[in-house]
């Protein structure tokens, strides 16, 4: 698994009004607006993209794929459904899940975990804005176990047989943490 | 597949999070299909759980990343294929004309109008700064499209390159802020430009080039245009 080298976004590059402007302008051929989606947005899909792929190399190219297809998706951009850093991030989640279902591989959960360890049990996420800081706090509320399988298969696109073959538990035991989590994250963060 | 309240929101959140059988996850496609309820409910568990990607530390992409995609772009848009590279085209095209009455514009309310011109684009066509002269050459006004196009520690020096491979005349450095910088040229630049037929620009240390010539990579050439 490569380290990553960059810093976190500040908050101001995730401004919605303006990463929604952004996407606008990439949907009416502005390649400016996208370079400077690029700018904002390039390290935190890249990072993303490197965890769930497992290597620097694929991720970055994926990471062009991902840029394309916001390029060509960008007027689907809906605001009354979601906050633009959640499609962007969507974009990349959906394609890196293509491109480890055609590969027929993941990112061995080990690795997964090394990479998501910093994570645990104090996960910041103070540059990361309210909804990432409400996110943890919910997370904090889970069980160990109930926290790994959400990030396992969230993140990482693991199934729940894989998880459980990770973790050596009962397949029972992964169902019954990620359906618990779920419902644990439901009301905690509200409908 | 008929789902309400809770049990439709649990289902669509083991649905985001890939909990959901296979057989399970294809009954719930379908209901994605005409379900705006459902539709809903997945947005919110995306909006929910995105946190977990935000947390994840940044990667600097490497700096051939971005030129790469543009270049993609440009080739989509020079062979034509997919409506977007032919919406691409008129929009260009759109954007040159309106630049050019935005200069129009300008040039009148200086009441110079601009006999030596030349325009840099980027890979995509995009343009990155234009250049213009009055027949005289006794300034040089530089238009710069879109801010940080000069890097930081970095001069971009402006050169006029003579016909028949001349050696090069600084012409000045180009502002790395504001939209529209007036360089005022001595008599040598004057002539240089007078004579020149294309023009570049060169990366030099902060202040530019002591040497009277390009020291670094020249990144741009383009053709310096003479009206009349």
């Amino acid at each position: 698994m490569n380290t990553a080298t960059g810093t976190p976004a500040r908050d101001t590059e995730l401004d919605d009004a303006r990463l929604a402007r952004l996407l606008r302008g990439c949907g009416a051929g502005q390649t400016a607006d996208l370079e400077e989606l690029y700018k904002s947005m390039a390290p935190r899909l890249l990072g993303q993209l490197v965890t769930m792929l497992g290597d620097r190399a694929q991720a970055e190219d994926a990471l062009q794929e991902v840029f394309i297809k916001v390029w060509d998706r960008a007027r689907q951009f809906d605001s009354a459904r979601g906050r633009p850093v959640t499609w962007l991030m969507s974009v990349a989640r959906y394609h890196a899940i293509d491109l480890l279902r055609s590969r027929r591989v993941t990112v061995p959960i080990d690795d997964l975990q090394l990479a998501l360890a910093s994570e645990e049990p104090g996960w910041s996420s103070q540059e990361s804005g309210q909804t990432a800081a409400r996110l943890a706090d919910c997370l904090g509320q889970l069980s160990g176990d109930q926290r790994r399988c959400i990030k396992l298969a969230y993140i990482g696109g693991h199934s729940q047989e894989q998880i459980a073959t990770a973790l050596q538990s009962p397949l029972g035991s992964v169902k019954s943490w990620i359906r618990r989590a779920l419902l644990s994250l439901r009301e905690c963060m509200g409908p | 597949m008929n789902l309400q309240g809770t049990t439709l929101d649990y289902v669509a959140g083991a649905y985001v999070v890939g909990s959901l059988t296979p057989r399970a996850r294809r009954r719930f496609n379908r209901l994605l299909q005409k379900d705006a309820a459902a539709r809903a409910s997945c947005d919110r568990w995306e909006e929910r759980l995105v946190g977990l990607y935000l947390a994840l530390p940044s990667v600097r992409p490497e700096a051939g990343t971005w030129p790469a995609i543009l270049a993609r772009l440009d080739a989509r848009a020079r062979s034509g294929t997919g409506q977007r590279p032919a919406r691409l085209k008129q929009l260009l095209a759109a954007m040159i004309v309106g630049a050019s009455l935005a200069l129009g514009w300008f040039y009148y309310q200086q009441n110079m109008a601009p006999v030596y011109t030349a325009l840099v684009a980027d890979q995509a066509g995009a343009g990155m700064w234009d250049f213009s002269a009055p027949a005289n050459a006794s300034k040089l006004t530089v238009h710069t499209h879109r801010p940080g196009l000069v890097p930081a520690n970095q001069a971009y020096e402006l050169w006029a390159l003579p016909g028949g491979g001349g050696t090069p005349v600084s012409l000045g450095l180009i502002s790395p802020s504001g939209d529209i910088n007036v360089l005022a040229l001595q008599e040598g630049q004057r002539r240089a430009l007078q004579m020149a037929n294309q023009i570049a620009i060169s990366v030099e240390p902060p202040g530019g080039s002591t040497t009277g010539a390009p020291t670094g990579p020249v990144i741009h050439v383009a053709p310096l245009q003479r009206r009349g």
